[in-house]
């Protein structure tokens, strides 16, 4: 009897045992308003610009949620959530599908080009210049010119020493990071490594802390400083921009204008001052939005752009004889 | 793996099951107290629905590596095992190539006191004392950037109880563990409000310092970590004072931060317990 009691006792924990699927929630309903509503929602509590882009979200969900509940297919559906995504204005948000990708490009197309990579490649890289990792670069006369494509491309320290360390003989620097979009903030730092002699602010981050569009933390101070094994490069540096240069660029423009040997020439740059965070749908689509804000070392909110200390466009006319008018600029300036 | 590495292993895994048949040949007499090592192997099922990374619930089958220490007394017992589990989770919608791979640790020592006279059983020992626990949970979701990087870092004081009884069945000497831990304060860690990064670390000046890191998890009483994790273990005794087992485990826990998270995971074990114990009698 003992036994047996000994043993009802133990099948009746390991029945409990067995209750993990129960106390899991359910997942959320696959249907077009679950679907509209967690997406709606889920930006409405860590969206960062609705404030500063004074954007009415509870308005824009009553004009959509009726559009994606009429919703009668998954393009019908997607449409609507891009048309929602769409008027946070924000090249950092975007709704991803199997068959599109949702973006607000409009701070690059309503802008005029001002890079034209064939002239680049043609006229001031040539068939002789060095590819070091992801830098392109060429010696113009006593000017090291270094064209950088994306922050995501990774490098070497022997790659930047190559370009920027004690052995360079060049006499100044132009990075040209014109349609750079972004990529990641810790190659960011590295290069901008090269550059800082010391630890010098360059603004701030806030981060969204809260559901409240205005619950941020407080600042979170930014700087460009040195890095721990290179002597900085410290003579003239350009930095050539346009509005292609997002993101991780803008971040890398904000660090590199508070250094003193450093002039930014160009276009303002297209922003995207804020770090993008994914989520999920039932669906299994993602989404990404921006969940921070970033300032320069006045306080100015970066997400729109940073205006370059001289402002140049591409010529017509000079790209009529492959000149490009920015590096032809900044060639002039380092040679005064 | 390479030939030499493969020779290795399986020369390493033939040594212990010699030593570990040999032993049976003597018989050791019983001791005040009693040191085993504990090394275990299974698999089993790994549910997670984390708020803070997705509204699904991701799912599999998960591999356990354990590894512990157990010193038995006559009125005492002492617990320590450090297990690891690994699982590549997915939702349950068919056509999502969303992944997570879940790497999940657990520490834990435990501290509990024999009571022969509580319930009456006979060969039955009920246990009762407490423990500590530290568990990771790790998880990376393969579409997402830069919040990528999930986790739940648990550090609990725990009331642990449970009973031991010895029994026989088709003439064999059997022991049934059970043991079942209940968190009463814990120190948790979750990601910052939207991202993965620490509170206290946000600057990304410098490599996390200790106390940063320990500045950013928050406090929690049992209503906001919930967790109760149980053991159910048959152990062959052998003559020697080896034991061969087979242990059921069921881990479930919550925090009820503002991103909530709910974990749950039950694992089948086969483990062998080394008797290594000096030869000093009683």
């Amino acid at each position: 009897m003992k036994k047996a009691k000994l043993l009802y006792f133990f099948a009746s924990l390991l029945t409990l045992q067995s209750c993990s699927k129960a106390l899991m929630d359910e997942d959320a309903e696959n249907t077009n308003v679950q679907n509209f509503d967690l997406l709606w929602e889920n930006i409405d509590k860590r969206y960062s610009f609705f404030e500063f882009k004074n954007i009415d979200w509870d308005e824009l969900r009553r004009e959509y949620r009726p559009q994606a509940q009429a919703a009668q297919n998954d393009r019908e559906l997607f449409e609507v959530m891009d048309n929602l995504l769409f008027k946070l204005r924000d090249g950092h948000v975007n709704l991803i599908s199997p068959f599109n990708t949702s973006r607000n490009w409009n701070w690059r197309l309503n802008s005029p080009p001002n890079y034209n990579s064939n002239i680049v490649e043609r006229t001031y890289l040539g068939n002789d210049h060095y590819i070091t990792g992801p830098f392109r670069n060429q010696r113009i006369g006593n000017i090291l010119y270094v064209n950088y494509s994306s922050f995501s491309s990774g490098f070497s320290n022997n790659q930047l020493n190559f370009l920027f360390g004690q052995n360079q003989t060049a006499k100044a620097v132009i990075i040209d990071v014109r349609d750079n979009g972004g990529g990641s903030l810790s190659n960011v730092t590295r290069i901008v490594n090269y550059f800082a002699a010391e630890k010098t602010p360059a603004g701030y981050n806030i981060f969204k802390s809260g559901p409240g569009h205005d619950d941020f933390t407080s600042p979170v101070q930014q700087y460009a400083q040195p890095g721990e094994d290179n002597t900085p490069f410290t003579k003239p540096v350009v930095v050539l921009t346009n509005r292609g240069c997002y993101s991780a660029t803008t971040d890398f423009v904000r660090k590199m204008r508070v250094l003193p040997q450093v002039t930014i020439m160009g276009d303002t740059t297209g922003g995207g001052g804020g770090l993008p965070f994914s989520g999920e749908l039932p669906n299994g689509w993602t989404y990404r939005f921006s969940t921070t804000q970033s300032f320069d070392q006045n306080g100015n909110n970066i997400e729109h752009g940073i205006a370059p200390d001289t402002l140049v466009y591409l010529k017509p006319e000079d790209e009529a004889q492959n000149k490009d008018t920015m590096i032809e600029a900044a060639i002039e300036l380092l040679n005064q | 793996m390479n030939a030499r590495i493969k020779s290795l292993f399986f020369c390493l895994l033939l040594n212990t099951t010699v030593a570990f048949l040999q032993a049976q040949d003597e018989p050791i007499a019983k001791k005040k107290s009693t040191w085993l090592s504990d090394f275990s192997l299974g698999g089993g099922l790994q549910r997670v629905h984390d708020a803070g990374m997705s509204p699904l619930t991701y799912r599999s089958a998960a591999a356990r590596l354990q590894l512990g220490v157990i010193l038995e007394r006559t009125k005492a017992l002492e617990i320590f095992t450090l297990a690891g589990d690994a699982a590549q989770l997915q939702n349950s919608f068919k056509a999502s190539t969303s992944q997570v791979l879940s790497l999940r640790y657990d520490m834990d020592y435990a501290f509990l006191t024999k009571h022969k006279n509580i319930i009456n059983l006979p060969q039955t020992t009920i246990l009762i004392g407490g423990s500590i626990n530290h568990t990771l949970n790790v998880r990376e979701h393969n579409r997402y950037g830069n919040n990528a990087l999930n986790y739940d870092g648990l550090l609990s004081l725990q009331l642990s109880a449970g009973l031991q009884n010895e029994f026989q069945l088709f003439k064999l000497p059997l022991q049934l563990f059970y043991r079942v831990d209940l968190p009463l304060i814990s120190r948790f860690w979750r990601p910052f409000y939207a991202t993965s990064i620490p509170r206290e670390h946000l600057d990304l000046a410098e490599d996390p310092t200790f106390s940063a890191l320990w500045n950013s998890g928050n406090w929690g009483l049992t209503n906001r970590v919930f967790r109760i994790k149980s053991v159910l273990e048959i152990q062959y005794l052998l003559t020697n004072g080896n034991r061969i087992k087979l242990g059921y485990t069921w881990d479930y826990y919550q925090i009820n931060d503002l991103h909530r998270v709910k974990a749950g995971m039950s694992q089948i074990t086969l483990g062998l317990l080394f008797n290594f114990t000096g030869n000093e009698k009683s």
